[in-house]
């Protein structure tokens, strides 16, 4: 048997919380809870025999008697990352969001309000897209959530500059775990940029089990980045669900970098005809990081078309793990589907598993993948070291042009670039690291 | 939805040409698996004792097991008690030569296109001819006889090389492996042995040819192929069943061993019976094939042309156990009216240097649902491990349905596994383009989709190859019109 | 042998032909120019049957035959080819073996007995030297891989086998260097002969100094608007289509006045 402290422990939690947790005077919330947390102690956190969480055992969460992070006092975190793109700042904390905007407030249009605090707006929204009945951490969260913010473009509008939301767990002398809820709505012909954000901190392990849907509206533009850089402490687990209107566009970038144990689903569901989606990703791993992404492109409606790249890299005995699931509905003509994902492994402890899956019930479509696994260019090495320069500087370059392709399109300049530093430095350390051993 | 795509849907039904039923006399035991059964087969063939065991011993594990559904395939549960496990034309004892033959069986090979009769045999190809559950006869034996080869139905083997019988049987797909290998392992009735010594080169094509007859039997053969050191063999199976109503079941297992330079071809034309339209009968084809490289610079390459079977579910795999060794899949799925195929591959690659292929062409249209389902796996240890994947869908008519699964687990940094993989109609335009030069609708499909299978057709050797573009024309007939 | 008459089509919903006459006869080349989106290519697909391409109004009367009535292979097999502007890709299958299988079904509607495999590749190396193409391109899978003049080339040589009483070159010039205009046009000019009719539809005049017309028609907005000798494609060549719009447009606004008078 595997082990259930921390299920036992969160359903103790629900139960001990229920009448104090966010929404217990509005029926609905509370049935949604209700109903959730009976499908959390049915089913548990996922396991195995799960197609889609095989090769992501969540024993060494099991293993944890997390319970809820304590609301904290509402001050923001004392090492708030770095802006992006003088953004409209939001922290998410446990007693609420702090907005760290101009003085002049937020555009018309832009609403940013705490989730908990906004229930009644997002009644219909709420627990829509994110159902609890694929296995997953969608059950607890609904059952849990106790922070969260709550995003809207009021149809037609064109952010001036991002939102960043930066969402903080920390935990000192006992596990904590935090369950964020972020509603996103981008309204007919809106246009935005959204970057969440995933820190932790503190001397004890953390959990962040965060689910975002989003609803993006007729012909808007959502560009959805989400960074993850917790510690090596923390454990992540988290969900992103988008439902598209008929010509809108979504991007979405997911970078995990952080955490021992990561895993990202990013769904998609394309359900107006022309809609088009991106999803892009990188999982750079090392030590003993185990980073897993799970997506999915529901081409629901005809029309519509996606893409999709994902990159892996992989050092010392980390492991990396791509499942991207393509979908075809019958019915949906006229589909233009196509996913690449690669992956680099550096070490001969790493591991990456890799699994394009396409499911096609429709004649008229053009789906292509492509997938590798492999190592440096050796012939690119060498060109590079005839130059001068340095095998350790090579490596790194080349890992930084592979990592590139998915960066480039980043839409806040600043973001890019200090990603871009950031996945040199991260490579060039793990590379000196291994050259030095 | 334009005049040519409408006509790729319409395609009038061409009978199963192979759906006759030979009516000879049988001998065939009551519906129904236990103990005894098993040991009432394996005294008929008067099997060595260890034989009886290791049934009993995978007998008792199925019993354990329970029936895989995994695959993205869909059938009503299949009642063991009501298959029958033991089948076989009624005569005494294994025909000592053709003449012996019951000449209704010697004409039902015949119409098959597989004489079996020495003045008409096929020139360069060696036959065992495989009705229901028991060989009937093997050509060209004593010829291959004299370069050492043995060739062999698998009752023969266990009778007279009882001892390499031994050594290799189940050291490939051990009797516990998944649940239709067990209960083979426990009720298998015949099949095919070849053993080709050291240094020899197998100067013909080796063939089985099976046949489903009886109604209600399963069909349960097991093969086993081993190419000593430096040895070289090409093994064809072609397979037909008459047209019933009824689901059969033909859980075969096929093990392939290569030792040190050894290569082993195996190429598989299935053409079972694949149901009506509406989808009733047909045979559920659900087969463990896998092969092992156990030598250095060794090679297996399998072939198949999937047309046949109401479902296929089976993954020719490869373990590349020798340091250089090479593993190849090429294969051919169609999948018309309710057929449903759910193939592909295993490679997994454990020797320094091995080296693999991957060419998978999956043909969907009416209502068929085709899948590819393939697994590359890198082990620590296999350095310099090469993998290259291209599985392409072709569609015809939007009912039917394509959905590729690899797995691709890679644990060595010097390794390179490559996928590629495109899913897509016939293009309207080269639909157009030929029957602008005068070319019907129709010729036109089967001259895009024998372009799409090319790669793999251009493995088979040559007879082969001509068989199945012929077959892939039939079972591609209804699709277009 | 082709009378087309008040032709109307439309693509995607929407009037692309709107009333196309025209009338060629054996022997005859026929060069119809005009501006891009005028027309020209929808009228090659839909005299071949391209599906997709929907006849609204008129009729094609093409040897006796309303056209109309014919699958796009029947109207092959009784003569009528279409060079591609975009020839089109069939992996894995060989060229040698396409241009048999349409020669054959060609055959067959003749009532000629079917070509074997030998008498194919001596007919076929004859046409290569048309073209100048290289024996190879037998057996390479059809236009896969191929570059822009050795696809146009490829269509030409497909002309000369299948042999046609009308061959329509849909911009057979496009994306061609000089050298590979000439050969390509000089191969057209072998091919003329009494009792073929061969229409050229292009928006440059430039293949017409190698291939010489012996009518010249203006398409614009879906009609022929004007019809001359080959001195007409000259004038389109020095002025651009801009002058025939303009004289359109007034003799339009002309016949305007006149319906309201």
């Amino acid at each position: 048997m595997s082990p259930v402290v921390a299920q036992d422990s969160l359903i103790e939690a629900y139960r001990s919380r229920r009448a104090e947790l966010a929404g217990a005077e509005s029926g609905w919330v509370e049935e949604l809870r209700r109903q959730a947390a009976e499908r959390f102690e049915e089913t548990g956190l996922p396991g195995p025999r799960e197609e889609v969480w095989r090769h992501t055992p969540l024993d060494p969460i099991r293993r944890v008697p997390f319970r809820p992070a304590a609301n904290g006092a509402a001050t923001l975190p004392v090492d708030l990352p770095e802006r992006v793109g003088e953004a409209y700042r939001v922290a998410v904390t446990g007693s609420g969001i702090l907005l760290d905007i101009p003085e002049n407030g937020l555009p018309r249009g832009l609403t940013i309000g705490s989730l908990v605090e906004s229930l009644d707006r997002v009644k219909g929204r709420l627990g829509q897209l994110a159902d609890c009945e694929s296995p997953g951490i969608t059950a607890v969260n609904t059952a849990l959530f106790d922070r969260g913010v709550l995003i809207e473009l009021a149809p037609h509008v064109t952010l001036d500059r991002p939102v960043h939301v930066v969402h903080h767990v920390e935990s000192n002398g006992e596990p904590r775990a935090a369950f964020p809820r972020v509603v996103i709505v981008a309204g007919e012909g809106s246009q935005g940029v959204i970057v969440e954000h995933y820190r932790s901190g503190g001397d004890s392990p953390t959990l962040s089990a965060p689910v975002t849907e989003i609803f993006v509206e007729s012909n808007a533009r959502l560009d959805h980045v989400r960074l993850q850089e917790e510690s090596e402490r923390a454990f992540h687990v988290g969900r992103v669900v988008a439902e598209q209107r008929s010509a809108s566009r979504l991007r979405s970038w997911s970078l995990a970098l952080g955490s021992s144990l990561a895993r990202v689903d990013i769904e998609t569901r394309l359900a107006g005809e022309g809609a088009e989606c991106s999803l892009e990703g990188i999982f750079a791993g090392r030590n003993r990081q185990h980073l897993d992404h799970y997506t999915r492109i529901d081409h629901a409606s005809p029309s519509t078309s996606s893409r999709e790249t994902y990159k892996g890299i992989l050092d010392d005995r980390a492991r990396g793990v791509f499942l991207g699931h393509i979908l075809v509905r019958p019915g949906a003509q006229k589909i233009n589907a196509n996913q690449t994902s690669r992956s680099v492994v550096l070490s001969r402890g790493a591991r990456v598993n890799m699994k394009p899956w396409l499911e096609i019930y429709a004649d008229d479509v053009r789906c292509t993948h492509g997938t590798t696994v492999g190592h440096l260019d050796d012939d690119a090495l060498f060109y590079l070291r005839s130059r001068g320069i340095s095998l350790a500087e090579a490596r790194a370059t080349l890992l930084r042009g592979f990592a590139w392709e998915v960066l480039k399109e980043l839409p806040v300049d600043t973001l890019r670039s200090r990603l871009d530093r950031q996945m040199l430095m991260w490579l060039g350390n793990g590379v000196a690291g291994r050259l030095e051993s | 939805m334009s005049d040519s795509s409408h006509d790729i849907e319409s395609l009038a039904n061409r009978e199963y040409k192979w759906g006759f039923v030979t009516d000879i006399e049988q001998d065939t035991i009551p519906p129904g698996l236990n103990e005894d059964v098993i040991r009432h087969i394996s005294a008929k063939k008067g099997e060595p004792s260890w034989m009886l065991e290791w049934r009993l011993k995978a007998y008792r594990r199925w019993l354990e097991m329970t029936e895989p559904h995994w695959p993205h395939v869909h059938y009503d549960p299949i009642d063991y008690q009501s298959i029958v496990y033991y089948a076989a034309p009624k005569k005494q004892d294994g025909p000592a030569s053709l003449d012996e033959v019951d000449p209704e069986l010697l004409r039902t090979f015949e119409k098959l296109g597989i004489p079996l009769a020495e003045q008409k045999q096929l020139t360069g190809v060696a036959v065992d001819a495989v009705f229901d559950s028991v060989s009937v006869a093997t050509t060209f034996k004593e010829k291959l006889g004299e370069l050492g080869i043995i060739f062999c139905s698998m009752s023969e083997a266990l009778r007279d090389h009882s001892e390499l019988v031994k050594k290799y049987i189940g050291s490939v797909v051990p009797y516990s492996d998944n649940f239709f290998a067990t209960l083979n392992s426990a009720v298998f009735t015949d099949g095919s042995f070849v053993y080709v010594p050291k240094g020899v080169r197998c100067p013909m094509e080796l063939s089985t040819y099976f046949r489903i007859n009886a109604q209600k039997t399963g069909q349960f053969e097991r093969t086993l192929i081993v190419a000593d050191e430096g040895s070289h063999v090409s093994y064809l199976e072609g397979c037909t069943a008459p047209m019933r109503d009824e689901n059969q079941l033909h859980a075969a297992v096929v093990e392939l061993v290569a030792l040190e330079n050894a290569e082993i071809k195996y190429s598989t034309v299935q053409n079972w019976y694949p149901g009506d339209k509406d989808g009733r009968g047909g045979i559920f084809n659900f087969v463990t094939k896998r092969g092992r490289c156990a030598g250095r610079r060794s090679k297996i390459s399998w072939t198949q042309v999937e047309t046949g079977s109401a479902i296929t579910w089976k993954y020719p795999s490869v373990l590349l156990q020798g340091d250089d060794s090479i593993g190849e899949f090429y294969s051919v799925a169609v999948t018309n009216n309710r057929q449903q195929a759910d193939t592909g591959t295993k490679m997994i690659h454990i020797g320094k240097n091995t080296r693999s292929t991957i060419v998978s062409k999956g043909i969907s249209a009416g209502r068929g649902q085709n899948t590819y389902r393939g697994l590359v796996e890198v082990h620590p240890r296999a350095t310099d491990a090469r993998n290259y994947t291209q599985c392409d869908s072709l569609l015809i008519g939007d009912r039917c349905g394509a959905h590729t699964f690899p797995y691709i687990d890679a644990r060595n940094s010097e390794a390179v596994v490559e996928h590629e993989a495109c899913t897509s109609k016939i293009g309207e335009d080269q639909l157009f383009y030929c029957q602008q030069r005068g070319i019907s609708a129709e010729d036109a499909v089967s001259m895009i989709v024998n372009g799409f299978c090319k790669q793999v057709f251009r493995e088979l050797p040559m007879e082969f190859a001509v068989e199945a573009q012929k077959l892939l024309g039939v079972t591609l007939e209804g699709s277009v019109g | 042998m082709l009378e087309i008459r008040n032709l109307h089509a439309k693509v995607g919903g929407v009037e692309i032909l709107r009333g196309v006459d025209l009338t060629v006869r054996a022997g005859e080349v026929h060069a119809v120019m005009g501006p891009n989106g005028s027309g020209k290519s929808t009228l090659a697909h839909v005299l071949a049957g391209r599906p997709g391409y929907e006849v609204t109004a008129g009729e094609v009367i093409y040897e006796n035959h309303n056209l109309f009535d014919l699958a796009p292979e029947e109207r092959a097999q009784e003569g009528i080819f279409l060079a591609f502007q975009y020839p089109v890709e069939i992996p894995g299958v060989s060229n040698s073996y396409f241009l048999r299988a349409g020669l054959n079904a060609i055959r067959k509607e003749r009532g000629e007995p079917e070509i074997d495999a030998f008498e194919f590749l001596a007919l076929v190396r004859e046409k290569l030297k048309v073209v100048q193409m290289d024996e190879s391109f037998l057996n390479r899978s059809i236009n896969e891989g191929f570059s822009g003049g050795e696809k146009k080339r490829n269509e030409i040589l497909q002309m000369a086998v299948l042999e046609p009483k009308l061959a329509i070159l849909d911009e057979a010039d496009s994306g061609l260097d000089v050298d590979a205009l000439r050969i390509v046009a000089n191969g057209v000019n072998e091919l003329r002969r009494e009792d073929r009719a061969i229409v050229v539809v292009t928006h440059y005049q430039r293949i017409l100094n190698y291939l010489v017309p012996d009518f010249t028609h203006i398409l614009l907005n879906g009609r022929i608007v004007k019809s001359g000798d080959r001195e007409l494609a000259k004038q389109v060549e020095e002025h651009g289509y801009a002058w025939i719009e303009k004289e359109t447009a007034k003799t339009s606004q002309a016949e305007g006045r006149t319906l309201q008078a």
